[in-house]
């Protein structure tokens, strides 16, 4: 070897290559992980496409183990009423509450009113299920009087339209937003009153974001599992009335895996992998629309013809009054949500309370009287390890995103449409995967290892995300200050870079927290519900607190305790909350200084 | 910078006490010996009843994993436990177990405290299930069964006859809840419904109905007047061999003392 191509090795294996090569391969993880969920779970329903036939099991409507027949157009359809009703009712109000928020709250409330929504969307979904399944349920039977007992699709469109409304409300929010503001000052200016200029220019400016915003709910709404599997009914029926039992796609995953034959099983998988294709689309979708906001608004790049002019004026008379009745509208809606706020949280509190005692959450646990210790326990693991796995990874492939990626290359549009893929999967998908994967592929058994490493790919992209808008957030002069002291790339990222961005690492740290308290139907699937003893190790099966309301709640004699450690959950998400923006005001704070 | 030493340093005692706290309590659970036992849903209220007998004098802890009898069984011949319950006969599909009989269970119909009806006929709940024909006579106009895996189910369609379960697009759909507490929970506020239980997991929360004049009690599910019963079936490898531990809880739960605990629960002791 000549002296110049080993300078050139030792420079090519340099520090500074080696970190980038490694920031690559942390980014490109969120790719390898979203084609390994996909291919598995494809593979692993492969046997079921192969013995039904894939038209049959689409479009057959019949799913019993007994006759070994497994066709989910019912649960199809049922998915796709339910989304359509849920979307419809939960898009209007999340919609109207955003231009409240935006628009017309009271500065002082403003700050109140989105911890009002963050804590909506941080209810964990059992507990909305216990909501649903114990108070709304007999509610709807004392007014409509059907011939069940409140299950079906009233009950559900209802819950599901509050649990998907914070997600619209916040995206529809930020696009209102980010409408400038001359706008506004234009249509005033030619004597628009301000109702008229808020839902004749400003909401349809903010148009390719609400749209946005939708698509974003409906794929939570297809994939949400607890909630909807308690309150579903289960039944073999088509969602053709308010009261009918019908069964979702991913209900009939929860339902039935328990107890399913393998070949139950492959066409269970194969049930979860047609809820993917959904919800891939419904990404795709997204990035179209996303592309499409991109070049201007459409409402305004519109010419428009001098007749039009006489018609609109002669409209914006008319609707003025129009507009003034949706003002209206949006204050009682959202005054609306604020209380099912307060109303779901206050039931929970007040049934649950009595039957907190300090044995209760602290005593020895034991067949005889089962506490909440182990749930402790086994909920700070799996924070524990979902962290330390998701956390490298994620701060690593933000900093390649951010700091080493030419802004615009295609290999980080790849990258942010696998991160945005991998946010968009549902955790049934997750568990699912995490199930044949881990559990069942890996042998590890129901274990805390296999649902620490399910959480965290969940919270993968909310690390991501976060750190890499706070990482984007510091000066470019830092970075230069920087070089310009002779300091390599890496020591500006490390001893520059990233200390600024402390912040959004901390409030990426307390989302994912929420999440993985939230979890429940991922966890059910790869850590078992096991919830008597205090694990001993990560091989252990273990409940966490969510797992353990819905075991409370299946067991039917503790629906005390259901509701006693529901309530425990929705203190921790209010803490989590209160932290979130505390760390945000103590970096506003520092900032200002 | 000094901030974010102090938000850093915060951060780091956070974490420092949680990992502590984890260690103590992981560390001060003794290292006992333990057993798992999982299966049915309908066997596990006694199985932690027993267990928790057995706990007393026993330095042993027994984690019980509820889900359901097929499960259960799977989970044994995939030595996933160390035994397996179940709330059916065993049948030739499930190869390489074999089972023994813990005691008898009955299938109690139930409704609605607030209900008038005190009797069903055989014909009528086989009408409700498969058709949605209201019981005559009562507010019954909906039926809840259990999820097809679950035995309860299994046993309560062979005895009933009951082909399948209504389908459709009426409100009469029969709703299907994967566990016997769910079941119970749900009767106990729907004044309109009719479900099955177990009898041993029979409370006040709902009222039991006779089925064809019988009462379900334990004399009648003895002398085999009342026709919905089935076995809890404590299901073991056909050709392996116990732990000592697994086998000293098997011994118990098999013992006379262990049957006084049955039968105490409200099951049938079939020693």
């Amino acid at each position: 070897m000549t002296t110049l191509t080993k300078i050139k090795t030792a420079k090519f294996f340099s520090k500074e290559n080696i970190a980038k090569a490694i920031f690559i391969a942390l980014a490109a993880f969120s790719i390898l992980a979203v084609f390994t969920i996909i291919g598995y779970l494809l593979y692993a329903s492969i046997p079921a496409f192969r013995d039904i036939g894939f038209f049959k099991f689409i479009f057959g409507s019949e799913w019993s183990a007994k006759s070994e027949t497994f066709g989910i157009w019912r649960m199809i359809v049922g998915t796709f009423f339910l989304t359509v009703c849920a979307v419809l009712l939960g898009g209007t109000l999340a919609v109207f509450t955003a231009i409240w928020l935006v628009f017309y709250c009271p500065k002082r409330l403003k700050k109140i009113y989105t911890q009002i929504v963050n804590l909506l969307a941080g209810i964990p979904s059992i507990v909305y299920g216990l909501f649903g399944y114990k108070f709304l349920m007999p509610l709807l039977v004392d007014i409509f009087h059907p011939n069940n007992a409140g299950f079906g699709l009233l009950a559900c469109t209802l819950i599901l339209s509050v649990m998907i409304l914070p997600t619209i409300t916040s995206i529809t929010k930020n696009s209102l937003e980010a409408v400038p503001m001359h706008y506004y000052e234009g249509a005033l200016a030619l004597g628009c009153s301000k109702n008229q200029a808020v839902w004749k220019v400003l909401l349809p400016a903010a148009k390719s974001g609400i749209i946005s915003a939708i698509i974003l709910g409906i794929g939570r709404a297809i994939g949400e599992t607890m909630a909807v599997q308690m309150i579903v009914g289960n039944g073999s029926g088509y969602p053709f009335g308010a009261f009918v039992p019908f069964t979702t796609l991913t209900s009939n995953i929860v339902q039935n895996w328990g107890y399913a034959t393998p070949s139950e099983q492959s066409a269970l998988i194969a049930d979860g992998f047609v809820l993917l294709i959904f919800i891939l689309i419904l990404n795709l979708c997204l990035m179209a629309v996303k592309k499409d906001g991109k070049g201007g608004n459409k409402f305004f790049s519109r010419r428009l013809r001098e007749s039009d002019q006489k018609d609109t004026l002669k409209s914006y008379r008319r609707t003025g009054s129009a507009c003034d009745a949706l003002w209206i509208v949006s204050w009682v809606i959202s005054l609306l949500v604020a209380f099912v706020l307060a109303f779901i949280v206050i039931f929970v509190f007040v049934k649950g309370f009595p039957h907190l005692s300090i044995d209760f959450m602290f005593g020895e646990s034991g067949n005889a009287h089962t506490t909440l210790a182990p749930a402790f326990v086994s909920t700070t693991m799996l924070i524990c390890l979902a962290l330390v796995l998701a956390l490298p990874l994620g701060v690593g492939a933000a900093i390649f995103l951010n700091e080493y990626a030419k802004k615009g290359s295609i290999f980080v549009k790849v990258i942010r449409l696998f991160v945005d893929t991998l946010a968009g999967i549902p955790s049934i998908i997750f568990g699912l995967f995490g199930m044949v994967f881990f559990v069942i592929g890996m042998n590890m058994g129901y274990s805390l290892w296999a649902g620490g490493i399910t959480l965290a790919l969940i919270i993968l992209p909310t690390i991501i995300r976060s750190t890499e808008q706070s990482l984007s957030e510091v000066p470019d002069s830092m970075r230069e200050a920087s070089y310009a002291l002779g300091a390599g790339k890496l020591r500006t990222i490390f001893v520059v870079v990233l200390p600024q961005a402390i912040t959004g690492i901390i409030t990426s740290i307390i989302l994912s927290i929420g999440r993985i308290v939230n979890e429940s139907a991922a966890l059910i699937f790869t850590v078992g519900s096991a919830s008597t003893f205090i694990p001993q190790g990560y091989g252990d099966s273990a409940a966490s607190f969510a797992v353990l309301v819905w075991k409370f709640m299946s067991n039917g004699l503790q629906v005390n305790e259901a509701y006693a450690t529901a309530s425990i959950l929705l203190i921790f998400v209010i803490i989590l909350n209160l932290l979130v923006s505390l760390v945000e005001w103590l970096f506003n704070r520092r900032k200002k200084i | 910078m000094k901030k974010v030493g102090k938000i850093l340093a915060s951060a780091l005692c956070v974490a420092t006490l949680v990992c502590g706290t984890l260690g103590a309590m992981t560390g001060c659970g003794s290292k006992k010996e333990s057993i798992t036992v999982s299966g049915s849903s309908s066997v596990t209220p006694i199985m932690e009843k027993l267990a928790a007998e057995y706990e007393k004098t026993h330095d042993i802890r027994i984690k019980i994993n509820e889900s359901d009898s097929s499960t259960g069984i799977k989970d044994v011949q995939n030595g996933l436990n160390d035994f397996g319950m179940a709330s059916r006969d065993l049948t030739e599909k499930d190869t390489g177990v074999k089972g023994y009989t813990l005691c008898m269970d009955g299938i109690a119909l139930i409704v609605n405290k607030s209900c008038d009806i005190t009797d069903v006929s055989k014909a009528d709940v086989k009408a409700l299930y498969e058709n949605g024909t209201s019981i005559p006579n009562s507010s019954i106009t909906a039926a809840i069964g259990r999820e097809a895996g679950s035995g309860t189910r299994k046993a309560f369609d062979d005895l009933m006859k009951i082909e399948k379960y209504l389908s459709g697009t009426s409100d009469k759909v029969v709703s299907e809840i994967t566990s016997t507490g769910g079941v119970k929970t749900t009767i106990a506020t729907a004044t309109n419904s009719i479900g099955y239980i177990s009898y041993g997991s029979l409370d006040d929360t709902v009222k039991a109905v006779s089925l064809d004049g019988v009462a379900c009690t334990v004399e009648n599910i003895m002398n085999n007047t009342y026709a919905l019963q089935r076995p809890f079936v404590i299901v073991l490898k056909e050709n392996g061999t116990l732990s000592a531990a697994a086998q000293g809880f098997y011994d118990y739960i098999m013992s006379a003392e262990a049957q006084t605990v049955i039968t105490g629960a409200g099951y049938i002791s079939v020693k």
